[in-house]
């Protein structure tokens, strides 16, 4: 069923019984790339690799990561390394697995990123949720030391990387870069203005390099293979393979790693197994519940970066949310803005208070206290919060949010209409439950 | 820091009603021109009547003047206290130790005391107050009692979905806890042993809906297993093993076999 539409290159050895330790990862190939890396290549010549790659980031803007990196000024000043573990992005689950699994495959990717970076302190800020996975880190980062992958005079080339896993507590804005340096520094976790950009002015006030899980673990694969190789995969602008965590209404929810640029449609029916039997998708969300929300017209387009820009969303952290025809698009709206809502930092005044009157007008709706002339203020606040604030919150519920209303404007003027019929009701928001057996495991 | 007085007046009124015992108030001491920023070198002149010798400074008033706590006015069990010391050694600055020093201490105390906050404040030379506003950024650090057991349940887009809500429904009934409450920002069951919150998404939409029981994930769950969930867990014993996110394969396959693409 599956087998040919996945490419596991970073799932290539996923569920080989324990890749967590450091003795199976290094049988299967483990730090072989990072002994090149630090034995035999330059800085300058990695970072020239990984842009000649075209890897593009994996935890969402989708910038270039070797562009990225040659940002950072050289010189003698301390500069660092923070891998965003902080997936947080609903719909968002294959940093989990991936570090879960193989959380060696993120230590050497982090090594080789700091070395290439001039960093000698390197970070992994990890949601806090995820203690499970962060314990399994720590395991493996210790394992790492003891085996000089880390530490002082790494395999006796004179270059050090320290290594610390960092867990956060519980808040969506510190997946935003700016937030994650100030919440590392100790703060409440609010974003900063920028520029500058954390690449000249990140951690501690030193030039930060900042980079997904994802990103990362491909560092050692485009070190062992050459960036032409890398490119083999995917398309001219979205190389490489890409971990896409397939979720909602599907069959087989979970983590396909597929080629870049293969059909929307062979991901969420190909694998994932598509809707219950009998059903019809009626809406998806591409890349994550801050990516403007699709419909079945666009299942045929290409899984890549530029089409889902095309197609005025993104593919953003490569998380596909499925709703299907029993899911009502004004609640799943609701359902998203609350999530903004509470995770608002409330630094900035359209994000803050956006989201907070944005979820209030939606339940109007959704009680049927709304006319359909709320659905213009509605659509009209999303406008003004986009390009408003300091950081993207507020723009990603705006984005999908403002895309709902546009696209299935009838069914919000229905759900007003049929909600008034029915009379005063208490807030109702469920949707018609899947249960697990129905949907099959 | 820039926090209004009235920040500083509210935080120390909490403090004083969970018990703590009450900071000495600062005295005026006329003529100083010291700024205000002096609060961490008055703590530090010390000799026991250091708060009493505390001076004041134009334009801030009493309550303003949290202060650093002082070691020795603070009684800190030695473990702690050299935990917290290990964690500011991994960064270079020791501000950056907030966040896993308010773990330790929730850790030890099963929640963010005001007298673990003061703690962890005494050694990490930060106020109480500092740390407390930190504390309280986060979801995961309770300010208040939250029971010995918890159990987050996702009720994100891919859970609710699938039923997240009426999990949450099914673990408030399993342990005993107030629904509304509940899915309201969090709530501690009767007996006080399990606080049960609904949760934004939890990064495991693969096992939804699912959720995070003592910050190991399980799913999917229906109603039985909750109520399984919430019996192991109040008589010790495993949780849900089948369940658990720990054991599940990766979606598709085929398992371990090296794909024809992939050099080296």
């Amino acid at each position: 069923m599956s087998e040919g539409l996945e490419t596991r290159v970073l799932f290539r050895h996923i569920d080989e019984p324990g890749l967590h330790e450091i003795g199976t990862y290094e049988r299967l190939g483990g730090y072989t790339a990072l002994r090149a890396a630090f034995k035999e290549r330059e800085p300058g010549d990695l970072v020239s690799e990984f842009e000649a790659s075209g890897l593009r980031g994996r935890g969402g803007a989708g910038f270039s990561m070797g562009k990225k990196a040659s940002f950072l000024p050289q010189g003698d000043m301390a500069k660092y390394l923070c891998c965003n573990a902080d997936e947080s992005e609903p719909g968002t689950f294959k940093d989990r697995e991936l570090m879960f699994k193989n959380p060696h495959g993120l230590v050497e990717g982090v090594a080789i990123g700091a070395m290439a970076a001039g960093a000698t302190r390197a970070f992994i800020y990890i949601r806090g949720e995820y203690a499970e996975i962060a314990d399994r880190l720590d395991a493996a980062v210790a394992e790492a030391y003891d085996a000089g992958y880390l530490g002082e005079d790494i395999l006796g080339t004179g270059i050090d990387v320290h290594l610390v896993v960092h867990r956060g507590a519980g808040a969506y804005i510190c997946g935003e870069e700016t937030a994650l340096l100030d919440s590392l520094e100790g703060k409440r976790g609010n974003p900063r203005l920028k520029p500058p950009f954390p690449a000249i002015q990140g951690l501690y006030d030193g030039p930060t390099l900042i980079n997904n899980v994802e990103t990362l673990m491909n560092l050692p694969n485009v070190v062992n293979n050459g960036a032409d190789w890398f490119k083999g995969f995917g398309t001219e602008q979205s190389t490489g393979t890409k971990v896409v965590s397939v979720s909602g209404c599907v069959q087989r929810p979970g983590n396909y790693e597929v080629e870049l640029g293969i059909p929307s449609r062979d991901i969420i029916y190909g694998l994932a197994g598509g809707p219950p039997e009998g059903r019809e998708i009626k809406a998806w969300y591409p890349g994550g519940s801050s990516s403007p929300v699709l419909g079945p017209e666009e299942l045929d387009l290409p899984y890549s970066f530029e089409a889902m820009a095309d197609a005025g969303s993104m593919l953003g952290s490569g998380a596909i949310i499925v709703a299907d025809e029993t899911v009502s698009i004004p609640k799943m709206a609701l359902r998203t803005a609350r999530f903004y809502q509470h995770e608002s930092c409330g630094k900035c005044s359209p994000c803050r208070e956006g989201t907070n009157w944005t979820v209030k007008m939606l339940e109007r709706v959704v009680r049927g206290e709304a006319t359909p002339m709320d659905l213009d203020i509605v659509a009209s606040v999303q406008e003004n919060i986009i390009g408003h604030c300091l950081c993207v919150l507020g723009d990603a519920m705006a984005m999908p949010v403002g895309s709902m209303v546009r696209r299935w404007r009838a069914e919000f003027e229905e759900a007003i209409a049929s909600a008034r019929d029915a009379g005063p009701a208490p807030l109702d928001v469920e949707p018609a439950v899947m249960t697990p057996a129905g949907v099959g495991a | 820091m820039s926090e209004r007085p009235g920040d500083a007046d509210e935080r120390e009124q909490a403090i004083g009603e969970s018990g703590e015992p009450p900071v000495p108030d600062a005295e005026s001491s006329p003529g100083s021109g010291e700024p205000a920023q002096a609060g961490a070198e008055v703590a530090g002149d010390g000799g026991g009547a250091g708060a009493a010798e505390a001076v004041a400074h134009p334009g801030v008033t009493e309550t303003d003047a949290v202060q650093i706590p002082e070691a020795h006015e603070v009684d800190v069990p030695d473990d702690l206290r050299a935990e917290i010391e290990e964690i500011m050694g991994r960064y270079p600055q020791k501000r950056s130790a907030s966040i896993p020093t308010l773990w330790a201490i929730q850790r030890r105390y099963g929640w963010c005391t005001p007298e673990g906050i003061r703690q962890g404040a005494a050694v990490m030379g930060v106020t109480a107050a500092y740390l407390e506003s930190v504390a309280s950024f986060y979801d995961l650090f309770h300010l208040s009692p939250a029971g010995h057991h918890r159990v987050l349940v996702c009720t994100n887009i891919s859970c609710w979905m699938r039923g997240g809500d009426e999990l949450l429904e099914s673990f408030c009934a399993a342990a005993g806890a107030d629904p509304e409450a509940a899915a309201h920002g969090g709530a501690v069951s009767a007996d006080g042993e399990i606080y049960v919150s609904g949760f934004e998404c939890l990064g495991a939409c693969d096992l939804a809906p699912m959720a995070s029981i003592d910050e190991r994930y399980y799913g999917p769950l229906d109603g039985d297993d909750a109520e399984a969930a919430v019996a192991s867990v109040k008589a010790g014993s495993e949780v849900l093993p089948e369940k658990a996110m720990a054991i599940r394969p990766a979606a598709g396959g085929p398992d371990g076999e090296p794909d024809a693409h992939v050099a080296g």
